[in-house]
């Protein structure tokens, strides 16, 4: 499935727990903000991308969003137009 | 399964509560929390008092997800007793409440100043945010020149204070016990490079002071230094830290120092009662000692990892957590075990005027690290304290 990934610079904090559960997919920038990666890599970097991701790896990209203190990723089904996260 | 009890509805022990129900649809799940609200992030309330976000959205639960999710919540209820031999908690209801499994996740004690004037503010809660809001709006009415706080404190929640009080352009003296920011932890460069920014940044420091004397019966009119200066304000925002109840633990049975102490599996001396969060002086394994970390990311994850014991994945706890804030706009980050007194060595490799890291090591290993001014490090030396490197 395809997900569209986006962080809100201004919410975060540099926590890092989404580094810590997801890095292939979440990376600290020297801003002390997470940027999105799609799969470890990034042609430049983003605080938005659109992922192709298999059930696993979306359930621990979810997690990752989950474990953000201030909310500051949300997570879109891109086929579906959905948001996973945060549940509305 | 027997029922499960848990002491405190904050992230640790919603997070554990959500697991196990995950894992467990029938098991009764009850949490006992002080508050009376629903989960909420307290790393949002900074957010939601500079008016970035709405009120609302610092929540992360609604009352109607504990019922979805079959687990009781008993708000604004204290636990007064806890009963291991005979396995019940008396609230502060009356209600004896019985346990098969019990959670401790109730975090640690405030520490408060003598004297609650209107305008002396703390910033544990959401409570604690709303009525800063008001005071802040209050202090905003006033004239330009006459818009004055004071921050009494040197760790993290007197950064909050200063950066809020920078964020609504309202003069800042900062008053602490030490010679400087987090004095027990950082180096003398570490903290002069700190202080500098913090005087570029339009605040007055004032160190090696007592806890400042609250001016004003009924509302603070300023406060009164050791000295005997006198700095006028509205708003006396404090922060110096927390502690664990002990005597409350002590009296139960369980053992506590600066926190519950439990092993890597997050377990106390009694069988099925553990302890998470905050409140937890647990053994880290990638550290080789027991820490209290007063972190979001360490009390979620104790609370996932909890409820995997708990459910029959008894794994050990490992994370090597991490804590970040700022001055202004410069990062600060603290990583794993920073405890200048249990370091055998710790070395200085950024000394720049804008910039400071400190690596802190014990029996030839780095176990923890403090990055201000130059965060570049952090993913290097989150896993080489985590062996990986």
């Amino acid at each position: 499935m395809k997900l569209r990934i986006v962080v809100d610079p201004d919410l975060c904090i540099g926590a890092a727990s989404c580094v810590t559960i997801a890095p292939d997919t979440f990376v600290m920038n020297t801003e002390n903000k997470a940027e999105v990666l799609d799969h470890g890599v990034a042609d430049a970097p983003a605080y938005e991308r659109i992922v192709e991701a298999t059930e696993d790896e979306m359930q621990n990209i979810i997690l990752g969003a989950q474990s953000c203190p201030t909310l500051a990723i949300t997570i879109f089904d891109i086929d579906t137009g959905a948001q996973l996260y945060p549940t509305l | 399964m027997e029922n499960i009890v848990i002491l405190g509805g904050g992230i640790a022990g919603i997070t554990a509560a959500d697991e196990i129900r995950k894992k467990n649809a029938g098991v009764a799940i009850t949490i006992i929390e002080q508050e009376h609200h629903p989960l909420y992030s307290r790393v949002l309330l900074p957010h939601y008092v500079k008016g970035k976000i709405p009120r609302e959205k610092v929540f992360l639960k609604t009352w109607e997800w504990y019922a979805n999710h079959n687990i009781e919540i008993m708000a604004g209820v204290r636990v007064e007793a806890i009963d291991i031999p005979n396995r019940f908690v008396r609230t502060s209801e009356g209600r004896e409440l019985p346990f098969g499994v019990l959670i401790l996740a109730g975090g640690g004690e405030l520490n408060v100043i003598g004297g609650e004037p209107r305008g002396v503010s703390y910033l544990r809660g959401i409570d604690d945010a709303d009525e800063l809001v008001g005071l802040l709006k209050e202090t905003l009415m006033r004239p330009e020149g006459d818009r004055r706080g004071v921050v009494y404190g040197s760790g993290f929640i007197a950064m909050e204070y200063i950066n809020i009080f920078k964020h609504f352009g309202i003069s800042c003296d900062v008053v602490m016990r030490g010679k400087g920011f987090w004095s027990s932890v950082l180096s003398d460069h570490s903290q002069s490079v700190l202080a500098k920014k913090l005087l570029d940044g339009g605040a007055l420091l004032h160190t090696n002071e007592a806890e400042p004397t609250i001016l004003g019966e009924r509302e603070v009119s300023g406060v009164k230094l050791s000295s005997g200066a006198e700095i006028a304000c509205s708003i006396l925002g404090v922060g110096i830290g927390m502690h664990a109840d002990q005597s409350f633990y002590r009296d139960c049975g369980i053992d506590i120092d600066r926190g519950i102490i439990v092993s890597e599996y997050l377990e106390t001396a009694h069988p099925l009662v553990y302890a998470i969060g905050d409140g937890a002086q647990f053994f880290d394994t990638n550290v080789a000692r027991h820490v209290v970390y007063g972190n979001w990311m360490n009390a979620q994850s104790q609370g996932r990892a909890v409820a995997k014991t708990i459910c029959g994945e008894r794994a050990p706890f490992n994370l090597v957590s991490s804590y970040a804030t700022h001055l202004f706009d410069m990062h600060i980050v603290f990583i794993g075990d920073v405890d200048r007194k249990a370091a055998d060595e710790i070395t200085q490799t950024v000394e720049a005027d804008s910039a400071s890291v400190e690596e802190f090591y014990r029996n030839g290993r780095i176990v923890g690290a403090v990055l201000i001014g130059d965060i570049s490090g952090r993913a290097t030396i989150t896993a080489r304290i985590a062996g990986r490197e």
